[in-house]
């Protein structure tokens, strides 16, 4: 919103503070200035209207002249030198005395002192627009029209001289929009008085309407529970005067007629949104407010049509629409020039159903932008009084009969009582009380003392936002100055309570990630859903309901579709970079479409870097990725080697070179690893393998509460060990061969006093010797003791019949 | 006899130290004190010798055997060192460059969320964490944002259709499931778990209906802060933004308070700082985020007496943060996960 200085200085004296002051004392306010406009000329100090009174060449100059120029009445002239050639003799022009500082778009200005113009002394200068700041003309000399006094200040000459500050409101504080409610802010700020206009036309106020030009006002929505309606007679449409359309431009507005320019200039100075309808096109003489028919139609004064919803608020003659209350007139009821006769509306529409309104149909208007923010009841009165002052003042007529009143104001003066316990209490600083009732009073707040340091004080309609004692601290607060809040020490008791589990756990899952070369990324948790679709089940339950673009229209169901574009983005930018890693939290609906939000830990890198090294380095691969992935469960807290590993059948995998495990629902995490799927990464522009995983987790896994480790006493003897190697088919997996070394050796050990400690498997062999379809898998077997070194012959006797019962299921090696 | 030894002795002392393997070791020591060894073999001929000379040659035997022991493990050690030597490859030239994976860096929006929350944990404040799916109640009303307030308008908060269920975000009735939209959503969801006191920081994302440009993003990261105590005044908010600010800033920094409105505090204010010590933007005003005494109403909401109960709370926001300490101007690099960017922020 625009405000302009000159404007709010009809209704505050601020007299001796500059604009820069009332810039910076706004926000402090709360009222933030986006920007500061100077309109017309600055102020200038010894700036002052001359004459010259001669002129002669300078000897040492073919451009410049000797000016004898008089700047006061009965003063002695001064000698100017000056080179510009527009001027004559008798011309009255802008001289800048010594002392003057003009303007320069640098901002530092130009300071004017006696000096010496290839030696001749000049006393000021005479000016340019351009040098005073008035525009960009630099022909020559600004000749002043009018031939105004000799020593006027210029300031005085070009009156129009304004500052207009460009203010940003937060929600609460529709009070302030308008100048009157600026005014009144700086008016508290600064210790002045707020001067509101008199108002000449004191009504009657009555049901009826004047029965002449306007029967009857009907509310039929207590969307608007308060309405005014002022009929006007005989109104001569016309061109505003100067200063009507001065204010108006200065603030943004375009002057239109002398009638709409007075609801616009009362709207700028009560924050109060008012229309004018010609009468004469009020079908059937009524006005009805109503919410609008299904799909009923209206043209607005922007010439563009709508069709509407119930929700709209509308104002009604006896056929059809002719105003969106509280948004914007209807083209069919506007005042042209040939208007006789008017109808004045001055209305309180509920705040969320404008907004509404203004937001369905994308109409936003100085209208609808104030009674969204709750207009004060109190200014829908004045307003109206103000706009027959200036009508009947600007376009003549007369009003007939009484003001129509529909309705009532929805609310008026609040009482909250406080005291000064309270307020130290919340500011945790004391105050003088007297300091405390003189800045109520200051807000416009009425003020009555009901004990020691106790005041009731009434809150007037104008603040909606301030209706209990906390919010009265924070009125007090503001125009104490935050700057005199004082500085203690932050104190802050030890706490019991911990980080957040997956905090932790986030933090060790990056380091360790980091530490083996990655890259931690963060990608956006929205994802094209057509994309993840390709990727990933049941994206459709992902979808957002009201999403921006396509590209962001769904909730990400993995991290590993943002790290593939992570891998992309640096190939195609020649970085070279070996893997990528994110925790963040993704979604994933279940067949029912349930969706469960999920913490997730993530990485990629490449398989085959084909980086150029002067040594090389056996290539990453399954393995790699299995290794960093139990790391991660690890962290995580989960016992990797106890989990059963299944093929995975995920379209972002590659069949046979992938695993997985677990599932969120019921063991609350999962994880899969392996080499994505080649098919996918081609489709993205990836020509280079790429192995993956990413363990997915509810929240709570993180914190799952570990039994507190118990020391587990150890064997003080050595280990005996014994390799055997088994032929088995090529399909066969490790981990069952293992499994059945284990279970048999447990068997074969059983009351022997030992027990087979760990079986590693050393070797994996298959080709020459080896039957083909058959692969070798060899084994270390250790066994030990908790209380003896072993004899060789018990450990072979174990062993021999270990071997047998293997043999019965698998062919030994020799 | 004599003889035989000093001769036996001088091979061991001329083959033991050129024996390039363990084997060939072995088989010296073998040939020597091997059972079929020549010491053993001049041992087996001592029952054969005069009585009287019988001790003298057993104890020279056995004085050869004592000289040839040793001989034997030095070689083995020998052996054992120069293999594990020759492990090591040839000499390299210690200037060659690293050839394994360079290091890997910490995202500096992690960076930055750790710094913060390090900090606030020096003054027993600690981290908690809540999902970014949530419902209208947590994120609006709870924060006593009224139906008809803006922000709830589907033009600026990303909403879930009205079906969606979602397992582990509770609803407080049947409102809509969204992306939250400021952080502020997790003090109802901790003061309703925990309880009074509080004191926590809660770094985490935030969703915004925005377009992407250099300074807005679909996401960003906020850290909001929250002190609930008995008798918390507003001198402790402007303490505790003192002295994060000169945590992060340095210790010439100051703040400043401008009033503004949030509906979950009051009074509300915007934050300015300004440091000597942040470079070309040292020495002016930052507008850096929002703050204020939590609203009565919002401890009304989660069961707690705004009589007994205040405190205070704010939003950082990440980006924001990590934009002005590192010189950052497009928010859209953290997104794009450049390694050229990712490398220039050292791991803190």
């Amino acid at each position: 919103m625009k405000v302009s200085l000159n404007w709010l200085k009809e209704y505050v004296d601020l007299e001796g503070v500059e604009a820069e002051e009332i810039a910076e004392a706004l926000p402090m306010l709360g009222l933030e200035v986006e920007s500061v406009e100077s309109l017309g000329l600055k102020k200038l100090d010894n700036v002052v209207v001359g004459e010259i009174l001669s002129r002669i060449p300078h000897p040492d100059s073919d451009h410049l002249g000797i000016c004898s120029v008089k700047v006061s009445e009965g003063g002695e002239p001064l000698q100017i030198v000056c080179g510009a050639s527009n001027y004559k003799v008798g011309d009255r022009v802008p001289v800048a005395l010594p002392g003057a500082v003009l303007p320069t778009p640098d901002g530092k200005g130009f300071a004017i002192s006696v000096s010496k113009l290839r030696g001749v002394e000049s006393a000021g200068m005479m000016c340019s627009a351009r040098e005073l700041g008035l525009g960009e003309d630099h022909s020559g000399l600004l000749i002043l029209s009018g031939r105004p006094k000799i020593g006027t200040p210029i300031n005085d000459v070009f009156p129009d001289t304004d500052t207009v500050f460009e203010i940003e409101l937060t929600a609460n504080r529709g009070d302030c929009l308008s100048h009157i409610g600026v005014a009144r802010e700086l008016a508290a700020r600064f210790g002045k008085e707020l001067k509101k206009p008199a108002l000449k036309y004191s009504p009657e106020y009555s049901g009826e309407a004047d029965g002449e030009i306007l029967k009857s006002v009907e509310l039929k929505t207590p969307d608007c529970p308060l309405y005014l309606a002022v009929s006007i007679k005989g109104v001569k449409i016309k061109e505003s005067p100067d200063w009507m359309k001065r204010r108006l431009e200065a603030v943004g507005l375009r002057p239109i007629n002398n009638v709409v320019d007075v609801t616009n200039f009362v709207l700028m100075e009560y924050g109060q949104p008012l229309h004018s309808f010609d009468a004469d096109k009020i079908r059937g003489k009524k006005i009805i407010v109503r919410k609008a028919f299904e799909g009923e139609h209206i043209r607005t004064l922007d010439d563009k049509e709508y069709s509407l919803s119930p929700q709209t608020t509308l104002i009604c003659d006896a056929e059809w629409g002719v105003a969106m209350a509280g948004v914007m007139g209807g083209l069919n009821s506007e005042v042209e020039d040939s208007t006789k006769n008017l109808v004045i509306e001055s209305a309180w529409f509920n705040p969320g159903n404008t907004r509404a309104t203004s937001r369905r149909y994308g109409i936003n208007t100085d209208s609808s932008y104030r009674f969204a923010r709750d207009v004060d009841p109190q200014s829908t009165f004045d307003a109206s009084r103000r706009a027959v002052d200036l009508i009947l003042e600007l376009a003549g007529g007369e009003v007939l009969g009484k003001t129509c009143l529909k309705g009532e104001a929805p609310r008026g003066t609040k009482e909250i009582k406080i005291d000064r316990d309270f307020i130290v209490g919340a500011l945790g600083f004391d105050v003088p009380p007297e300091s405390i009732s003189d800045i109520f009073k200051r807000l416009g707040f009425g003020v009555e003392e009901t004990g020691e340091s106790k005041w009731t004080v009434s809150v007037p309609s104008f603040r909606c936002d301030v209706y209990r004692p906390i919010d009265l601290v924070e009125e007090f607060v503001r125009l104490w100055g935050t700057d005199k809040i004082p500085e203690t020490p932050f104190v802050s008791p030890a706490s019991l309570r911990d980080d957040d589990p997956l905090f932790k756990y986030e933090k060790r899952a990056a380091d360790y990630l980091s530490s083996i070369g990655f890259n931690e990324c963060v990608n956006y948790t929205l994802r094209d859903s057509s994309k993840q679709s390709g990727h990933h089940a049941r994206i459709d339950f992902l979808k957002l309901a009201n999403p921006l673009t396509s590209d962001q229209d769904s909730l990400r169901a993995s991290l590993l579709d943002g790290l593939f574009d992570n891998l992309l983005l640096n190939i195609s930018n020649g970085n070279e970079i070996t893997g990528v890693f994110e925790n963040g939290k993704i979604f994933r609906p279940d067949e029912n479409g349930e969706i469960c939000e999920l913490a997730s830990t993530a990485f990629a890198f490449f398989g085959d870097s084909d980086e150029r090294s002067w040594k090389k380095r056996e290539s990453p691969d399954f393995f790699t990725a299995k290794k960093i992935a139990f790391d991660v469960l690890g962290i995580l807290g989960v016992d990797a080697s106890r989990l059963n590993f299944a093929p995975s059948g995920e379209l972002v995998w590659q069949p046979g070179y992938s695993a997985t495990c677990g599932s969120e629902r019921r063991e609350g995490f999962s994880v899969s690893f392996g080499a994505s799927n080649i098919g996918v990464m081609r489709k993205l522009g990836i020509s280079k393998p790429i192995f993956a995983g990413e363990i997915c987790f509810k929240q709570e896994v993180a914190g799952r509460k570990k039994a507190s480790e118990k020391f587990a006493p150890f064997s003080s003897f050595p280990a005996a060990s014994r390799d055997i190697a088994l032929i088995v088919p090529k399909a066969a997996k490790a981990s069952d061969v293992e499994s059945d070394i284990l279970k048999i050796a447990k068997q074969k050990t059983k009351g022997s006093g030992f027990s087979l400690e760990s079986a590693k498997l050393f070797d994996l062999y298959e080709g020459k010797g080896i039957e083909d379809g058959f692969k070798s898998l060899a084994y270390a077997l250790s066994f030990r003791s908790a209380d003896r070194t072993l004899l060789t012959d018990e450990v072979n006797k174990v062993f021999d019949a270990v071997c047998e019962e293997l043999s019965k299921k698998y062919k030994l090696r020799a | 006899m004599e003889e035989k030894i000093k001769e036996i002795l001088a091979k061991a002392n001329e083959l033991l130290p050129a024996a390039r393997t363990k084997t060939e070791i072995a088989e010296i020591g073998a040939s020597i004190t091997g059972p079929n060894g020549e010491l053993t073999a001049l041992m087996k001929t001592i029952p054969t010798l005069d009585k009287s000379q019988r001790p003298i040659v057993g104890k020279l035997i056995n004085a050869a055997k004592k000289q040839i022991e040793p001989l034997i493990s030095a070689a083995y050690a020998r052996v054992e060192s120069e293999a594990m030597a020759s492990a090591l490859g040839p000499k390299p030239d210690i200037t060659l460059p690293n050839i394994d994976a360079r290091r890997g860096t910490i995202h500096p929006l992690t960076l930055t969320i750790r710094r913060i929350c390090d900090i606030f944990k020096r003054a027993g404040f600690t981290v908690a964490e809540a999902t970014d799916m949530e419902t209208e109640w947590f994120c609006f009303d709870a924060l006593n944002t009224p139906s008809d307030h803006p922000a709830r308008d589907a033009q600026d908060t990303l909403f879930m259709p009205p079906q969606t269920r979602v397992s582990n975000v509770s609803k407080h009735a049947d409102e809509l499931y969204l992306l939250r939209s400021h952080t502020s959503s997790v003090q109802i969801r901790a003061m309703l778990k925990e309880g009074a006191p509080i004191r926590i920081v809660a770094p985490g994302r935030a969703f915004r209906r925005d377009t992407v440009d250099a300074t807005h993003s679909a996401n960003f990261h906020q850290i909001e802060c929250l002190c609930i105590d008995k008798g918390v005044k507003l001198t402790d908010l402007k303490a505790a933004l003192d002295y994060l600010f000169r945590s992060l800033f340095g210790k010439s920094s100051k703040s400043r308070l401008r009033p503004s409105f949030f509906p979950f505090t009051e009074p509300s204010f915007e934050v300015d700082f300004m440091s000597a010590d942040i470079g070309r933007l040292s020495n002016r005003w930052i507008e850096i985020m929002g703050c204020g005494m939590v609203d009565p109403e919002v401890i009304k909401n989660v069961g707690l007496d705004p009589e007994i109960w205040s405190g205070y709370a704010f939003g950082l926001g990440v980006e924001r943060v990590a934009m002005l300490t590192h010189s950052i101007d497009d928010i859209r690099n953290f997104y794009a996960n450049d390694a050229r960017f990712l490398r220039q922020f050292s791991n803190r």
